[in-house]
Formats: structure tokens, sequence, C-alpha cells
């Protein structure tokens, strides 16, 4: 680069400094980076955990399993059979039976969405529902509608 | 003379309370009743559920109850590792005692516990109706997750729980993890402090032994109160994992 080249690029770079206010509305107008959040997508279920996610694991997220952070989403488990109805199992209401659910463990990526996907493809953190009462609302119907699931028939047959 | 060996994964109904897991499985019936005087261990993991929720599991051989009620470990891979998963490792059975593994679910989840029971023979030439030695004192174990709120001391974690005093002179170890920085645990043993406040490991799972052993060597008397209080001292809540140990002096 000679004398005369470094002097046209000072004054380039000098120009777009001068102008980073009409680049900003510009920007603002076009609606670019605006209500942009970053979040951790869950690679078991595809949804999303706050971007707080990391910095916060083991206080709000991950507690009880491990130093390492991974996805603390439920998956179902098709492969284990059914608790079955009767005293033995403790089981006296067809509603107590489904498949069993086990942390998936799932590793994470580091995205930049929009604020209002993550409200609408947020997973509850298990924090905020330690009975998982919010979660099973959701895990059930699921199961009830997969076609792996015999969860229909096991509690209509414990209805008799 | 060989070991016996159960092993099972069971999965537990959404609020079900289940008297003896070994008996749900037929095929493991006959073992649940201990045919020789043997060493016993038990290891356990459950799928999930935390702090107060999930599943919680004791041990009794005949009358005697060497795991209280205690929380499991969550592990990546769904099986008990030995050393990892040992819940209590140190207690006797004689022939004819009934093992009893209870299991209790207080989540709104089905959750599934996977176990090993193994009873190592004491005598090689042993036969049934042959009479042996008396046999060594058992090691009383619990193990629980708490969290303790913000700026707050737990007085006592032990409050209440079967193993807070025992019946006869017994040495006790502690073990503990917390999810996040920020707690301090102390131990006393009625009005005599044993330990200091110290900082505890951040491992963020259930205590394993030996390696988050944090008191070890406390002698205890018959019918002392154990004191483990824990601080936190920082703006959010923090949740801890702790278990004891209890070697009797005696076998009661």
């Amino acid at each position: 680069m000679n004398e005369l080249e470094e002097a046209k690029l000072l004054a380039d770079v000098k120009s777009i400094t001068d102008h980073m206010k009409m680049v900003d509305q510009v920007f603002k107008a076009k609606g670019l980076g605006r209500n942009l959040t970053v979040a951790f997508r869950c690679n078991h279920s595809g949804l999303y955990f706050p971007g707080d996610y990391l910095r916060e694991w083991g206080r709000k997220f991950g507690i009880g399993l491990g130093g390492v952070p991974v996805s603390e989403c439920l998956d179902t488990d098709y492969y284990s059979s059914l608790p079955e109805f009767g005293s033995l199992n403790g089981v006296s209401n067809p509603d107590q039976i489904a498949y069993p659910v086990r942390v998936s463990f799932a590793s994470l990526d580091h995205e930049l969405i929009d604020e209002s996907h993550l409200i609408t493809n947020g997973l509850i953190p298990a924090i905020e529902d330690l009975r998982m009462e919010k979660r099973m609302k959701i895990i059930i119907p699921k199961q009830l509608s997969n076609i792996r699931s015999n969860l229909a028939f096991a509690r209509g047959k414990s209805r008799g | 003379m060989d070991s016996i060996i159960i092993e099972d994964v069971q999965s537990i109904a959404i609020g079900a309370f289940v008297d003896n897991v070994i008996v749900i499985n037929n095929a493991l019936r006959p073992l649940a009743k201990i045919p020789f005087p043997c060493r016993g261990k038990l290891l356990a993991v459950a799928s999930g559920g935390t702090v107060g929720s999930g599943l919680r599991i004791e041990l009794t051989h005949g009358q005697k109850k060497v795991l209280a009620s205690s929380d499991m470990r969550i592990p990546t891979v769904f099986s008990p590792e030995d050393p990892l998963d040992v819940m209590a490792d140190e207690w006797y059975g004689e022939p004819g005692e009934m093992l009893a593994l209870r299991v209790v679910n207080n989540s709104a989840g089905v959750l599934s516990i996977r176990y090993r029971i193994l009873l190592e023979p004491l005598y090689d030439d042993w036969v049934s109706g042959m009479p042996y030695g008396p046999l060594p004192p058992d090691t009383l174990v619990q193990q629980r997750s708490q969290s303790i709120a913000s700026n707050t001391s737990d007085v006592n974690v032990l409050d209440g729980l079967e193993f807070e005093q025992m019946p006869v002179p017994s040495l006790l170890r502690v073990l503990m993890t917390s999810a996040a920085i920020g707690l301090t645990r102390q131990l006393y043993i009625e009005q005599q402090r044993i330990a200091p406040p110290s900082a505890i490991s951040i491992l963020n799972r259930m205590p394993i032994d030996p390696f988050d052993e944090t008191i070890r060597g406390v002698e205890v008397a018959e019918n002392d109160q154990q004191i483990l209080q824990i601080s936190n001292s920082t703006v959010g809540a923090i949740v801890v994992f702790w278990k004891t140990k209890s070697k009797l002096m005696f076998r009661q």
C-alpha cells in the first residue's frame, strides 16, 4: 500500500464513521437487530433456554446434573414398560400410569433469535416446575398420540 | 459359594409408593430373601427429579434399616456405576431376612429407578442351618438434596430425619457437594462444634464416596444429636447435596 492508497483508505474510514448515525438510522428503519436475544437451543427438542443458561448453571438450571452444562429437557422413554396397575406397584388410579421420563442430557447451541421466538418456543426450566406438573401437561398428550405408545390402551384397560 | 446380584430397572408411577420394588419383578422375588450370611451393597440411580421431588428410596434387611429415605444421582448413562452410585455398602444380612427396597415417587411424572444389590457371602462353606458367628455392625446412610435460601442458614439439615440420632455409639462421616459456589457447612454434636464453617465442593451432583468427603471420623455417642448446619451467603438460593454415613459400633 502506497501513501496515496493509505490516504484514500483513511478518508473512506473517516467518511463511514462520520455517517454512523445514518447507518444506525437505516438499520433501525429496516428493523435489523431489533428484539434479538441470545438463547441456547436444545438439540433434543429444538426448543430454547434463555441466554443466561450457562452462566446460571447450577443456580437456576441443571441442578444435580453435574458440572458440564447440557440440556435439562425431559425425554420420554418408550422402550421401558409402563407401570402396571395394582397395589404392588402403588398404582390405584389409571392416571398415575405413563411412560417414564428422563433428563435428555442433549447438547446446546448458542443462537441469536427473536425475543418472541424465545417466548413461544421456550422450555420450562426444572426449577420453575419441581414436581414436573407443568411439563407433564405437555408430555402426556404427546405420549398418548405417539405411534409407539400403548398409554391410551393401558389407561383404558386399567379403568376396566 | 457365589455372590447374588439383583439388578433391575422399574418405572415408578406418578405419586406411587412401592413397598418393595424387588418383588415387582417376579423373577427376582425369590432373591429378596437373603439365603446366607452376607455383606450387602446397594447401588441405584434415578432418571430425573431433584430438590425434594422425584424418587426417594430406603432399604431394610429384616427389621434393620440401612438406608433412610434418600435421593439418587441422575446419571448421563442410565446405569449405576461402582463406586459412583453406591448408596449403602457396608451392611450385613442374615439368612432368612427379607430385603425391602422401598421407592416413593413424589413427582407428577413417571420416573425410572435402576438398582443393583450385591450380596457377598461371608463364609465359603456355609450351608443352611449351620451356626455362624456374630456379624459386624451396619453402616447407616442417608442422602438428600435440598435448597438453601439466599442469605440464610439451615440450622440443621438432619432435623427430624431418622438418623439424626443413633441408638448406639457410631462413627460419622459426612460427604457434601453443592450446585454452585457460596455455601459453607459446620457440624455440631450436641453443643460441641466439631467442624468449623468450611466451603464445600461445587460439583453439582450427589456426593460420591470417597471423593466428596468433607468430615470424617466423628465419634457420636448414643442418642447424641448430630447438627449439620449449612449457610448461604449469596443472594440466590443454592442446592446442597449431602450424605451421612454412620458406622455403628455395636450390632443392633
